[in-house]
């Protein structure tokens, strides 16, 4: 249970329309000072349009906001001194330096950090006077969250930070990302990968539809799932009636046209049982993995849907 | 103020650092308006012909060249080249035996006032010891009135020369001088039609600056920006709309003004025409018609969403505002739907007026008009923009 003084962000009854569409549907949550939050949610679930809204992008048709302990209509020019934003969608004027793009910035806010502080913060110090455009995917991204944290914010908002980067990038702004969470920033993030959310999180909100339909820490998220493991296989074409006799088997089963997953408590008798299903009905075990379940699993079960449906 | 300084920047330091918006925003126009002075101007040197007037004292008619009256010897000279194979170059009028000095002198700064001349000689009656001052009339602003007034000079000159050689050294005091008079256009009528491509061309290719920067220039800088989200990351900070918009306003303006000092200069260096561009009515009027291009920019963003479209339309827009209008050459002939866009354009008020109030050429339309028009579509495209203007790639505002 947490007190409202060490709540960044508290939120209650939030809507937003377009149109026929509710994008967000009353939504209600807090954020804790200095944690990582996740909301998570396949594409249109309504994150972004709720960030939006919590950056001061858009504005919400209903619901209240509590900004560090402030009662505000909307988040405007006053709140904005203290966020940080790095959108899920960034580019930049052609023909400016990563410098002159710096102390653009900071021109936007009463109080910045100085540029060569920016540039250290985002291992971009050798890189100052490139053209923007010049720089790779992963030092763009870099500079955005440096561009976020001119201001010396005490939120930030990291809307799919990592989408598009490769691997390396991926594991280097998580690495920042978590540096930040330890100099004290909260930290608010959207994501539709269920490892950088189960990696990064604190805690995690699940969205669909507009509406919040599960939280907890990852853990406790998977946790209620209430199983150990998942055994996934290819699925190479199966039909009844030798699917029905696999559902009749295991009770908690999730497939697509590629792929089938088995939830299963010991693996022990689960496995036995799942060769000889195999050898009965003919069917060849493909890439069979053992895993842990994870929060693509949780939000499975929770909308019977994947995360980048 | 620093966010609206470091906007500016920004917009600046692209315009500077890319060769192709160089090229297009500050050498284009001077080659546009070098090419047109060439195609409609026809000054290849073989078309040239001046119409000068000579004023003769009505006295000196019957004065021969040996009486030694300089009126006598003048006419002599104009005999001569009318006779010579310079004739092509030269239109000479000379008063009827019924006029007198004072009438056609009159009618003649009439037509000179009007372009119809580019010269008149004012002979006076004068002749030895006392030859008196030749009244040289010019039209200020007119690059053929100008050249006209040197030649007649020099042939002067060449007078006195022969004078000297038939005379022997005769004084200073007793030869032939000139005086230059300028004719006051601002008293012209409103037949003056006196015409130079180069100087008709200049408001027109200035005209034109503004129209290519207030519309495409900031219709493509805002909508490339609007739709790649750069736009809605500035406005995640605590920087306020109006504060970017005074930013690129500003790089509009200066981009603007450096456009008018380099067509000023190129003009007045390549094809040595002086317009006094730098009046104080002419620089508000160059405001007024930069800030109806800037709003007609706006009206096209806030009705076209879409970056692609965006520059069709800006193109569909600008290319017939440009050539239906006058900017680069007489459009006052036009009839039916070609003649109804010119009606309407506000382009076609605001060179005319441009024209006029630089006294390069009479505007066809009121005074009232040339504000009234691009007023209105201003006042529109302002309203149109107010209502349905968005910093947002969809339209949310």
């Amino acid at each position: 249970m947490s007190s409202s003084t060490d709540r960044a962000i508290q939120i209650e009854g939030l809507m937003k329309s377009y149109g026929s569409l509710k994008a967000v549907d009353r939504i209600s949550f807090y954020v804790k000072k200095g944690q990582i939050f996740t909301l998570l949610g396949p594409n249109g679930a309504g994150k972004t349009t709720t960030v939006e809204i919590l950056e001061g992008l858009k504005e919400a048709d209903a619901g209240r906001i509590e900004f560090f302990g402030r009662k505000v209509d909307r988040i405007a020019g006053k709140e904005k001194e203290d966020i940080g934003v790095l959108l899920q969608k960034n580019s930049y004027i052609e023909k400016v330096k990563v410098k002159e793009m710096i102390k653009m910035f900071s021109s936007f806010y009463k109080k910045s950090l100085p540029v060569h502080e920016i540039l250290e913060k985002v291992a971009l110090k050798d890189k100052e006077n490139s053209y923007v455009e010049n720089l790779s995917g992963g030092q763009q991204q870099r500079l955005s969250i440096g561009l976020a944290l001119i201001n010396d914010p005490k939120i930030l908002y990291l809307d799919e930070p990592t989408t598009g980067l490769d691997p390396q990038a991926r594991r280097n702004l998580w690495d920042l990302i978590e540096a930040l969470k330890s100099d004290g920033k909260t930290i608010f993030l959207t994501t539709h990968y269920m490892d950088e959310a189960e990696k990064l999180s604190d805690y995690v909100y699940i969205m669909d539809q507009g509406r919040i339909i599960a939280d907890g820490t990852p853990e406790e998220l998977i946790d209620n799932l209430g199983q150990e493991n998942v055994i996934d296989f290819a699925r190479n074409g199966l039909e009844d009636p030798e699917f029905s006799r696999l559902k009749e088997l295991y009770p908690r089963i999730k497939s697509n046209p590629e792929e089938i997953s088995v939830y299963v408590q010991d693996l022990s008798t689960a496995l036995p049982d799942l060769i000889n299903w195999a050898e009965t009905a003919d069917f060849k075990l493909d890439n069979l993995k053992i895993r842990r379940p994870n929060l693509e699993d949780v939000f499975l079960e929770l909308t019977g849907k994947g995360l980048r449906d | 103020m620093l966010a609206i300084k470091n906007i500016f920047l920004k917009h600046l330091r692209k315009q500077l650092r890319d060769r192709y918006s160089i090229f297009w925003n500050l050498a284009f126009p001077l080659v546009l308006l070098t090419i047109l002075a060439l195609i409609f101007g026809g000054q290849t040197g073989q078309d040239i012909s001046f119409d000068i007037s000579i004023v003769m004292p009505e006295t000196s008619q019957e004065i021969s060249a040996s009486d030694f009256a300089y009126a006598g010897i003048i006419d002599e000279v104009i005999n001569n080249i009318e006779g010579s194979e310079d004739s092509r170059w030269f239109q000479f009028y000379r008063q009827k035996s019924d006029q007198s000095a004072e009438e056609f002198f009159s009618q003649e700064k009439t037509l000179l006032e009007a372009g119809d001349r580019h010269l008149i000689l004012k002979i006076p009656e004068g002749s030895l010891p006392d030859p008196g001052q030749i009244a040289i009339y010019r039209r200020p602003g007119s690059q053929l009135s100008n050249i006209a007034a040197d030649v007649m000079t020099g042939i002067i000159s060449e007078i006195n020369r022969e004078i000297n050689i038939a005379e022997g050294n005769v004084s200073r005091d007793q030869l032939l001088t000139t005086t230059s008079r300028q004719i006051d256009i601002t008293a012209a009528n409103g037949a003056e039609r006196s015409f130079s491509v180069t100087e008709y061309l200049v408001p027109g290719i200035i005209l034109f600056t503004f129209l290519i920067s207030g519309v495409e220039i900031l219709v493509g800088r805002i909508s490339s920006m609007r739709s790649r989200g750069i736009l809605k990351r500035y406005f995640a900070t605590p920087l306020k709309p109006i504060q970017y918009f005074a930013g690129i306003l500003s790089f509009i303006i200066v981009l603007s003004a450096v456009q008018v000092l380099l067509i000023y200069s190129w003009s007045s260096f390549i094809f040595d025409i002086s317009l006094n561009i730098f009046n104080l009515n002419f620089i508000l009027y160059m405001i007024f018609a930069l800030i109806v291009s800037v709003s007609l920019g706006f009206m096209v963003l806030s009705l076209v969403k879409s970056r692609e479209s965006v520059g069709v339309v800006t193109n569909a827009l600008i290319y017939p505002m440009a050539f239906l209008s006058g900017i680069f050459f007489e459009v006052s002939g036009l009839t039916g739907i070609l003649g109804l866009i010119v009606a309407l354009n506000p382009m076609t008020y605001l060179v005319n007026g441009m024209r006029d109030m630089l006294g390069i050429y009479p505007s066809p339309t009121s005074e009232l008009l040339n504000l009234a028009v691009p007023l209105i579509w201003m006042a529109g495209s302002i309203a149109i923009s107010l209502m349905k203007f968005s910093w947002n790639p969809g339209g949310e505002s």
